[in-house]
């Protein structure tokens, strides 16, 4: 979840007039939550490092159709575009090994939090976090979008409304259908996780 | 114990992003108040949703900032790769294609068949219709301008509602002239007879036969070559006219200037002389070769929207 960026309003007029070092402010602002968002919706680093390079050019290209409100919402929408571009190329294709296909163990996942005390518990985070990317994989793309979109960048219904073009009734349906999809999911494999991780359904 | 419906989900999960208007969310507490299923059902809703946000961040594997060669667009030679480049490079390869078919596929039909456009195909059903307008005369030699003159001096002479409508400028003069000027027509120019006497009913089926046939058929149906487009003198004034007697050229068999003329040899003995048919145009000059010039930039054009195109794709790292 980003901070909002202060003067971005000024830096999008600047770039607008082709001052291309005001753009890079803003796509050093965005760059991890693009790069996010294309990693979740592909499922792969070189993929979605692709898509985040080509989301970045195309919105600066395309700088003329930005009409104001949120500017997150709209280079997201530019970003989710491009992965499904991404998509669409890998589909005709095929990925050669098993190995490109998203949510494959040999994907060098992200990089573990500096934060994590004991190689045990780095351990089971990582398992835990496989687990629920797997879920979050597994999901129909719109639910997907829906759930990274709001759960993982942080967007409000709002700009998800924007960012994915459909009406508020929608996002909120997407969204509750893709948490109840994930927690089922996280359900059935709850036993591989440590007792801590497990959600608490069936406590009486 | 309630049944948790889609529509519960859906405001359990607006609640935990605080999305719901105040009324809604003070109904939904007096419910969690009194439905530990309900409560439940928000609290693993909850745990989900943390472990999502608890996922690490991810960071940029690195800079995605933009420098002049990334937003140049790639180009192929003098071409610019874009995708908007290769989608009109395709669109005028297959307009391109299409036409040099047509063109050729029309400059190789037989012989007798019109080349396209050619201003004589819009002018034939006028020619059937004139002997209607030179009811009285003898047979005339009519080139496709005159043929209109005709109709128009019929307009003067007749009542016949089909002529009337045809409102010559300069030909009204030449109408006066009458048959004197329509005799001078070109050689070579096709000949149709004209007689009054001939059966009534035979003319209104012809005419409407031949408004529906291509008009290169038509062509055959006279036994006539199609004049050469070189030459022609037939303006777009006179084309414009020649589609109205077309049109209104089924006047009521009643009539007295219904259209006379059989133009089936079977009905009209006397037609087989009269037609003379033209010496045989030359398909116009260089219609084939316009065909294959076609054809060729159609296939250059395509061969450049496949090369902007992977050109384009292999720019991707």
């Amino acid at each position: 979840m980003v901070s909002r960026l202060e003067n971005e309003a000024a830096l999008i007029q600047a770039a607008r007039r082709g001052r291309l070092e005001a753009f890079n402010v803003l796509v050093r602002h965005y760059q991890d939550g693009v790069f996010a968002l294309a990693y979740r919706i592909l499922g792969d680093r070189a993929s979605a490092d692709d898509a985040a390079q080509e989301a970045f050019i195309t919105a600066y290209r395309s700088l003329g159709s930005y009409r104001g409100g949120s500017f997150r919402a709209w280079l997201f929408r530019i970003a989710t575009n491009a992965c499904y571009d991404e998509l669409r190329r890998r589909k005709r294709r095929p990925a050669s090994s098993f190995d490109d296909l998203p949510g494959a163990d040999s994907d060098d996942g992200p990089a573990l939090p500096a934060s994590s005390p004991t190689p045990e518990q780095a351990a089971q985070q990582s398992e835990l976090h496989r687990a629920i990317e797997q879920c979050v994989q597994a999901l129909q793309p719109d639910q997907r979008l829906a759930l990274i979109l709001s759960d993982i960048e942080g967007l409000s219904y709002q700009e998800i409304a924007d960012s994915a073009g459909v009406n508020l009734g929608t996002v909120k349906s997407r969204l509750s259908r893709a948490r109840a999809s994930v927690r089922a999911c996280l359900q059935a494999v709850q036993e591989l996780l440590p007792p801590v991780y497990r959600l608490n359904t069936n406590e009486d | 114990m309630a049944r948790i419906t889609d529509q519960d989900l859906e405001l359990l999960s607006a609640y935990l992003d605080g999305e719901l208007t105040a009324a809604e969310r003070s109904a939904l507490d007096a419910r969690l108040q009194r439905e530990p299923e309900l409560r439940r059902e928000l609290d693993t809703l909850r745990a989900t949703v943390g472990l999502i946000r608890a996922l690490p961040p991810l960071k940029a594997p690195r800079d995605y900032t933009l420098d002049e060669r990334l937003i140049r667009p790639a180009r192929l030679w003098i071409f610019p790769a874009t995708a908007t480049f290769s989608a009109i490079s395709a669109a005028a390869a297959t307009l391109l294609l299409v036409l040099g078919v047509i063109t050729l596929l029309t400059a190789n039909a037989p012989k007798s068949a019109p080349s396209a456009g050619a201003p004589q195909v819009a002018a034939q059903p006028t020619q059937q219709i004139t002997p209607t307008a030179a009811a009285a005369s003898e047979m005339l030699a009519l080139s496709p301008a005159l043929t209109l003159e005709a109709a128009g001096a019929a307009a003067n002479d007749t009542t016949s509602k089909a002529s009337a409508t045809i409102t010559s400028t300069d030909e009204e003069e030449q109408a006066a002239g009458g048959a004197d000027t329509l005799r001078q027509a070109e050689p070579g120019a096709l000949m149709l007879p004209a007689s009054p006497q001939q059966p009534q009913e035979a003319a209104p089926s012809i005419m409407m036969e031949s408004a529906a046939l291509p008009t290169g058929t038509a062509e055959f149906f006279f036994g006539a070559e199609a004049p050469a487009p070189e030459g022609t003198t037939l303006s777009d004034a006179a084309l414009a006219q020649a589609a109205q007697p077309t049109l209104t050229a089924t006047p009521p068999p009643t009539d007295t200037a219904t259209p006379t003329l059989t133009l089936t040899p079977t009905t009209t003995p006397t037609l087989t002389p009269t037609v003379t048919p033209t010496p045989t145009p030359a398909v116009p000059a260089g219609t084939s070769t316009i065909g294959g010039l076609m054809l060729i930039g159609g296939l250059v054009l395509l061969g450049l929207a496949l090369a902007t195109t992977l050109a384009r794709g292999r720019r991707r790292p």
